[in-house]
């Protein structure tokens, strides 16, 4: 009888945690709301906006250039004539794209180059931590601008810019974590069963060392994508006249002093909203896991 | 005794660590042996060297840590000349060892049955299938009331004595000749220990393993085990079958130590250890380390080297006084 009830009890108190501890985070943590809400916005423009708007992203039409927003064109027009929402709803699939792509490098190169920093130590450690300091040295929006300028400024070689300068900060975090999960005696069994090395750090230590990592992730995505239309900004990434946030940004500015700021204000406030999503979603994860961890 | 032969076989060990600048000898000439099947109790303060012994076995000594000397016998084979590799195979198949903090010693994002199956994977090639049912098999063996929903459990869903237990599934899936067991019961109650160690003794037996038990409890290794190996700072002070040494102590050490356990019926007197002393200056000592301490503390006792004089058959004392 007791042995029945002691053997149903883990389960129990497992399924009928998830979802419930859900809610009571979601509940304790109202900004992980708003920025989950801002995020399935943007999600929802990236996903069906193109379907939804009736013009195309690159089609002009002289006679209504620089026209104020109104029903057809809650934006308003650029000085080609183009749609502006058209343009930042097909933007947001590319920027969304590049800052996925420069996160999972990140997070992924990261990942792998700070559990080896960590488990091995000594010259593998020095060696690594040394070639983070360097990068670190540049402030890494810096970093992505003279590696553009280098490799060209293509969608690609934008990415890997970006990716670059953020590797860093994810072999520190994953470093530091690896370094006190090495201590832990699972490891230690792990070995002693006869689990070759790349098992142990990357099956047993690296998964339990992920999550300040996935919460800089998170953070990251919306430094990248301000990264990204950064570097547009500045004529360095994505150039015109492909739909991109930062390049609708720029192309905008000129307009503002003769009056026409709906060309630059609406697409600059599309990247400062996404970017708020992002950051106060990773904000709240780095709250409820450090509260969590304990 | 001396008849049957030693399954591992530790002569004259020993390992620094390094502090500041100079490396203190942290295992200093330790010898003693296991035979097959034989139960070894291996007891000592804190920071005698117990752990460090049973480490430098594994091979899982930190990278700062140095084997300045001797060998590890196991099977014919000097482990101390093994490279990773090799010793990778003998770890879990032919050597393996029982963890003091259990908790930790689980990996906490997998589950306890993928865990064990895995070492069934790994040793005996066995597909991930025919693993997971061999894991579920043997952890009802290991006495897991409903086996198969526990092997579902993540580790912070079981009690610690049922994680230990786990961990003794694993560490047994299969079967190693020699097991180390380094002090299993810590942190549990007194009821789950002794089942533990009942638990420990009964795979011990099924499997026809060695056990080399690392422990504080004198109570636990007068009931479970053959023979006695005391260390101090250290160095192996006295080596003994289980009866010899709790009816005649030979070495001031363990005569000391028997004296200092604790008993509800009467009043105890607590031979006492002088605060004064560093660890620094004891560990310095080139000769028997115990001498500071030492009641009976003779002359040669400063010197190099310590004797190893055989009080009873199979009952040895590595004292100058004892001789």
């Amino acid at each position: 009888m007791s042995v029945e009830v002691a053997a149903v009890r883990p389960r129990a108190a497992a399924e009928e945690g998830y979802l419930r501890r859900l809610w009571r985070v979601v509940g304790e943590h109202r900004m992980l709301l708003v920025g989950l809400l801002i995020l399935a916005i943007v999600l929802f423009m990236t996903v069906m906006g193109p379907l939804l708007v009736s013009h195309g992203p690159l089609e002009t039409n002289p006679e209504l250039k620089l026209q104020p927003p109104s029903a057809d064109h809650p934006m308003g027009t650029d000085n080609f004539g183009r749609d502006i929402v058209s343009r930042v709803v097909h933007g947001a699939r590319l920027d969304l794209l590049i800052a996925l792509s420069v996160v999972l490098i990140a997070l992924g190169v990261g990942s792998l180059v700070g559990t080896l920093s960590g488990y091995y130590g000594g010259v593998v450690d020095d060696v690594v931590m040394r070639i983070t300091d360097v990068l670190f040295a540049f402030p890494s929006f810096i970093l992505a601008m003279a590696i553009t300028a280098m490799l060209g400024n293509t969608v690609p070689n934008v990415i890997i810019a970006i990716a670059i300068a953020y590797i860093p900060y994810f072999i520190r975090l994953t470093r530091g974590e690896i370094l006190s999960a090495r201590e832990m005696q699972y490891a230690e069994a792990a070995r002693c069963v006869g689990n070759p090395e790349w098992r142990i750090m990357y099956v047993h230590l690296l998964p339990n060392c992920l999550t300040p990592s996935l919460v800089q992730a998170t953070l990251c995505l919306g430094w990248a994508i301000l990264d990204a239309s950064g570097l547009a900004f500045l004529g360095l990434g994505i150039r015109p006249p492909t739909p991109e946030w930062g390049v609708l940004v720029s192309e905008g500015a000129q307009n503002i002093i003769s009056g026409q700021w709906w060309t630059s204000v609406f697409p600059g406030a599309v990247i400062v909203f996404t970017a708020l999503g992002f950051n106060l979603v990773g904000d709240s994860l780095r709250d409820i896991t450090a509260r969590e961890e304990r | 005794m001396a008849q049957r032969e030693a399954l591992l076989r530790i002569e004259d060990l020993s390992v620094t660590f390094p502090n500041r600048d100079e490396r203190v000898t942290i295992i200093d000439r330790v010898s003693f042996e296991l035979g097959e099947k034989e139960i070894v109790g291996l007891v000592g303060e804190s920071g005698s060297g117990k752990t460090v012994t049973s480490l430098t076995v594994m091979g899982f000594l930190p990278p700062s840590a140095r084997v300045e000397g001797g060998q590890i016998w196991f099977k014919g084979r000097d482990l101390l000349r093994l490279r990773e590799e090799e010793m990778r195979r003998v770890r879990g198949r032919e050597i393996a060892m029982i963890f003091q903090s259990i908790r930790s010693a689980l990996n906490p994002l997998m589950r306890v049955g993928d865990q064990v199956a895995r070492v069934y994977q790994l040793q005996r090639g066995l597909s991930r299938r025919e693993a997971y049912q061999e894991a579920v098999r043997i952890l009802n063996r290991m006495g897991i009331p409903d086996a198969e929903r526990r092997a579902r459990a993540y580790p912070h869903q079981l009690s610690r004595g049922m994680c230990q237990r786990v961990l003794v599934a694993m560490m047994v899936a299969c079967r190693p000749a020699l097991l180390i067991a380094d002090e299993p019961t810590t942190g549990l109650d007194v009821t789950i220990q002794a089942q533990i160690f009942e638990l420990i003794k009964d795979v011990q037996q099924a499997t026809g393993a060695s056990l080399l038990l690392i422990t504080h409890d004198l109570g636990v290794v007068a009931e479970t085990c053959q023979r006695v190996v005391v260390m101090y700072a250290g160095q192996v002070m006295e080596s003994a079958p289980v009866e010899s040494l709790f009816a005649r102590p030979s070495h001031p050490y363990t005569q000391n130590l028997l004296r200092s356990i604790l008993r509800v019926d009467k009043v105890v007197e607590i031979p006492e250890a002088d605060a004064s002393l560093s660890e620094g200056v004891t560990y310095g000592l080139r000769g028997c380390r115990f001498a500071l301490r030492c009641p009976g503390v003779l002359p040669p006792c400063w010197e190099e080297g310590l004797p190893k004089e055989e009080v009873e058959p199979g009952h040895w004392a590595f004292c100058h006084s004892c001789g």
